[in-house]
């Protein structure tokens, strides 16, 4: 293969396009004083990366052919909605922009039409430079500029990184076309045959989560997370040009149609973890992200349908006379979940979905390590799929506990969190678990919608037909996801000092506290850093979403760990021995300017609600109870947030 | 070749309510036992058996809802050595009400519409005692079979009993008794496992479909 370093391919889209086109064609044009271009392979697949009427270069070997291939596939959408540009900054969806700019020189903060910016880039390529460098060079003009300016949803870093793993999947993949049929065929005949290989050759798109049977008992059960890291990376070492998307627990791939994905399960199960996956069958010019996603939209549509009834509920019910009610709530059940006209897309769907997977197009599964059909007693008291061989002993308290070989090695690797037995030395009082988790198909769901938000916005018409999302959106939103978290991170640890701070995982982490009002300072922080980051999903709905467990150091971890590990709530904040709070995160803004200045006020309420929670909320309401009239804000942050949530912040403010 | 035939079975369904109800997960590190959200295969069977008497039983159930969880602290004794060890907390669940479907065939046709008895984990500190009543009787065929999650725990031997499909299994081991002091592990489908099943065994779907 020579190496025309695929990911450098769209280098030109850094220069104004009315001074050079960006495959370079019409280079030097009107330039004066510019060096001339030193032919080499990235010169090539720049020059021929493209085969349409309105380029005059076109592809004329098989690896162009192939790059020509991969930077459609890659492409952010594979139809142009606008002739004109919209923009050509980024307008990430999640984070849009203040207005799109039209002008590259503004968006990158270069002169893009001086000939001392297109010499820079001209020698560099001359230079034959590896890919590292091009990134370290040209790095963060990537991530301002959009890939496309006429579909501006995606950064040119993305793009670039993206063309790459497909150019290399595919030059391994597709059958290979000697470089006498290139010497004697048309623009027109290469075209067609890149059209054709687009339409006709079938990929599996795979989607992996991997699981581990493993339930952290005690925090050194937490390497775990360890290993899940160690298995992706082998994934990726095994896999380097199929993994598109690398999530939490989940990885997206594109595969050649005999491969099996049995050979991963050697990988994956030497640990003792196993895997459920999805593929599906698909063309390469339609390779959406998401093999799954007729189940997906059944199930959105099935939440919508809910959300539709538990709001009729809610609005129609209480106008209705109590003998009546039950007969009204059936009504109105029969007149969304039969009548709706979601029911019939749901119906189609399902038709759809299990006729897929009859027909073997639609695939879907979990793969283990072989299992046997049975164990002798003692099982392994962690993973339970294993007979235990191993014994551990606590040191302290002299537990024993029967192991197996897999969890046994992964408990010997020491504890992720050394500093807890410190904070258990010091007499430290309370602990806050906090992570933050991330629901991929809830993301793809919602970025579908503000996809076609913003295509409705310009003007285009069937916006939700058009609004696919692609791999190019999700790798896009995962460097902004890891840039949130750090940032979530960091000002944890500002706040609360290093001593009073561990960090376990990269969206788990653990703070020593003295006031349980430093759960409100640490929801206050993530409110700050997840507006700067993913505003667009504070108006409508989000995928992330934040646990706050608050107990005694000695609390058991597992139950903590219950609650942080199937977060479903955008905000769960959990106080052992005093309440939640559950909120939306459209909520949790105003959640946090409740006006409960009168602490003696609160400390009543929390004493009276000791004895009855019930009781409580009585007196909130007590016309004669002599704190009437105070009690106002609280009653009206009731209104809003619920008694519960209410109660439990009353408990916190009240110490 | 085409089937000619399509398997049939009957269930006997009853309702349950048990105030305190603690199917003991086998996870523990000593100290701290949780229960499981559901009613196995095993647990549910092995009560039934205890009670009626019979080898051919074959039950499974599910929990539709419970009130809260609690804790039970004790300090369960070594009765070799004569010492209590260190003490563990019990989760339980408070007011559950649930459901269980019994194969139907010579020796559960005539069990009868309504008994009480003790199921699940700590039964001698006074966990588990359950009422049933029975709601009717459901037929199913595999034609009839619904595509969801799965809502028990259930040995992979006995899938066919059950008309259980699995599409994407999730494995686990449920205890087996093989005598009155032995037991071993037998290789299971657990909850949340996505099956063609009957209607009664996915989750989230309502109950109360019988004759």
């Amino acid at each position: 293969m020579k190496e025309l370093k695929p990911e450098i391919h769209d280098i030109g889209k850094l220069i104004d396009s009315s001074i050079i086109k960006h495959n370079f064609e019409n280079y030097p044009e009107k330039l004066k004083n510019v060096p001339s271009i030193k032919m080499n392979p990235i010169w090539e697949g720049i020059l021929q990366h493209h085969c349409t009427e309105r380029d005059k270069e076109y592809p004329k070997s098989f690896e162009t052919f192939v790059l020509s291939v991969a930077d459609s596939v890659a492409a952010v959408t594979s139809r142009h909605y606008k002739k004109e540009v919209v923009g050509h900054n980024v307008y990430k969806l999640w984070n849009p922009p203040k207005q799109n700019i039209r002008d590259l020189s503004k968006v990158i903060g270069k002169n893009t039409d001086a000939p001392q910016w297109i010499t820079e880039i001209v020698e560099f390529v001359n230079s034959y430079p590896d890919t590292k460098k091009y990134f370290e060079t040209f790095g963060k003009y990537l991530k301002l500029r959009t890939e496309d300016a006429k579909a501006n949803i995606t950064s040119l870093w993305t793009h670039s990184k993206l063309t790459g793993v497909l150019y290399r999947f595919l030059y391994d993949y597709l059958e290979q076309i000697n470089d006498d049929w290139f010497q004697n065929a048309s623009k027109e005949e290469i075209k067609e045959r890149i059209n054709s290989i687009k339409e006709e050759t079938k990929i599996k798109i795979v989607k992996i989560k991997i699981n581990f049977s493993q339930h952290p008992v005690r925090i050194r059960d937490l390497n775990i997370f360890d290993v899940l890291k160690e298995v992706k990376k082998e994934i990726l070492k095994e896999y380097p040009n199929n993994v598109i998307f690398v999530g939490f627990n989940e990885l997206l791939l594109i595969l050649p149609l005999n491969k099996n994905l049995e050979e991963m399960k050697e990988i994956v199960s030497k640990y003792g973890f196993w895997f459920e996956y999805v593929e599906r069958v698909q063309n390469l010019d339609k390779p959406y992200p998401d093999p799954d996603r007729t189940k997906r939209k059944i199930i959105k549509y099935q939440r919508i349908l809910q959300k539709k009834f538990e709001e009729a509920l809610k609005r129609k019910i209480p106008t209705i006379p109590r003998n009546k009610r039950k007969e009204a709530e059936e009504n109105i059940r029969k007149s969304i979940f039969e009548k709706d006209e979601l029911v019939k897309e749901i119906s189609i769907l399902n038709a759809e979905y299990h006729a897929e997977l009859k027909e073997g197009l639609y695939k879907k599964g979990s793969i283990y390590s072989d299992l046997p059909p049975q164990i002798n007693p003692p099982i392994c008291e962690i993973c339970q799929l294993n007979q235990a061989t191993k014994k551990w002993i606590d040191e302290e308290s002299g537990i024993v506990e029967d192991l197996c070989v897999n969890c046994f090695n992964i408990r010997k690797r020491g504890s992720r969190f050394p500093k807890l037995d410190e904070w258990e030395k010091e007499g430290a009082n309370r602990i806050l678990w906090i992570r933050i988790g991330l629901d991929i198909n809830e993301l793809i769901n919602i970025l579908e919608d503000l996809y076609a938000e913003y295509l409705r916005s310009l003007g285009i018409r069937e916006p939700e037909e058009r609004a696919e999302i692609r791999f190019s959106v999700l790798s896009e939103f995962d460097w902004d996801y890891k840039e949130f978290l750090k940032k979530f991170k960091d000002k944890i640890l500002e706040t609360f000092g290093e001593n009073n701070f561990q960090q376990i995982l990269e969206d788990f982490v653990a703070v020593k506290i003295e006031s349980l009002k430093n759960v409100l300072t640490v929801l206050r922080i993530f409110d700050d850093v997840f507006t700067k980051f993913f505003p667009k999903f504070k108006e409508i709905e989000s995928p992330i979403k934040v646990g706050i467990v608050c107990s005694s150091i000695k609390y058991p971890f597992l139950e903590s760990w219950r609650i942080l590990s199937d977060l479903k709530y955008d905000i769960h904040v959990s106080v052992i021995g005093k309440g939640e709070i559950k909120l939306n995160l459209s909520q949790l803004t105003s959640f946090l300017e409740i006006d409960a200045r009168d602490k003696a006020l609160l400390y009543k309420l929390t004493a009276v609600s000791e004895i009855s929670e019930k009781l409580a909320e009585i007196v909130l309401y007590d016309r004669s109870d002599r704190d009437y009239r105070k009690y106002k804000p609280l009653r009206d942050a009731v209104k809003k947030f619920g008694f519960q949530n209410i109660l439990t912040y009353a408990k916190i403010m009240g110490g | 070749m085409q089937k000619l035939w399509v398997v049939k079975m009957e269930f006997l369904h009853y309702t349950f309510q048990s105030e305190t109800l603690c199917v003991g997960e086998r996870i523990k590190k000593g100290t701290f036992r949780p229960t499981v959200m559901t009613i196995p295969y095993t647990t549910i069977t092995g009560a039934l058996k205890t009670h009626f008497g019979g080898e051919e039983i074959h039950a499974v159930g599910c929990v539709e809802s419970y009130d809260f969880k609690d804790y039970l602290t004790y300090s369960p004794r070594d009765r070799k050595i004569g010492v209590s060890k260190i003490p563990i907390s019990l989760e339980f669940l408070v007011n559950v009400r649930g459901h269980v479907y019994i194969l139907k065939n010579k020796e559960t046709e005539n069990l009868p519409d309504k008994f009480e008895m003790r199921i699940g984990a700590l039964r001698v500190k006074g966990l588990g005692y359950t009422q049933f009543i029975k709601n009717g009787i459901v037929e199913v065929d595999e034609s009839q079979l619904e595509y969801g999650e799965l809502n028990t725990r259930i040995p992979l031997e006995h899938l066919d009993k059950f008309l259980i499909k699995p599409v994407k299994p999730v494995f686990g081991y449920l205890l087996k008794p093989i005598s009155l002091s032995e037991a071993v592990y037998v290789k299971s489908l657990f909850e949340r496992s996505e099956v063609y099943a009957p209607r009664f065994l996915i989750r989230g779907v309502e109950h109360g479909h019988s004759r």
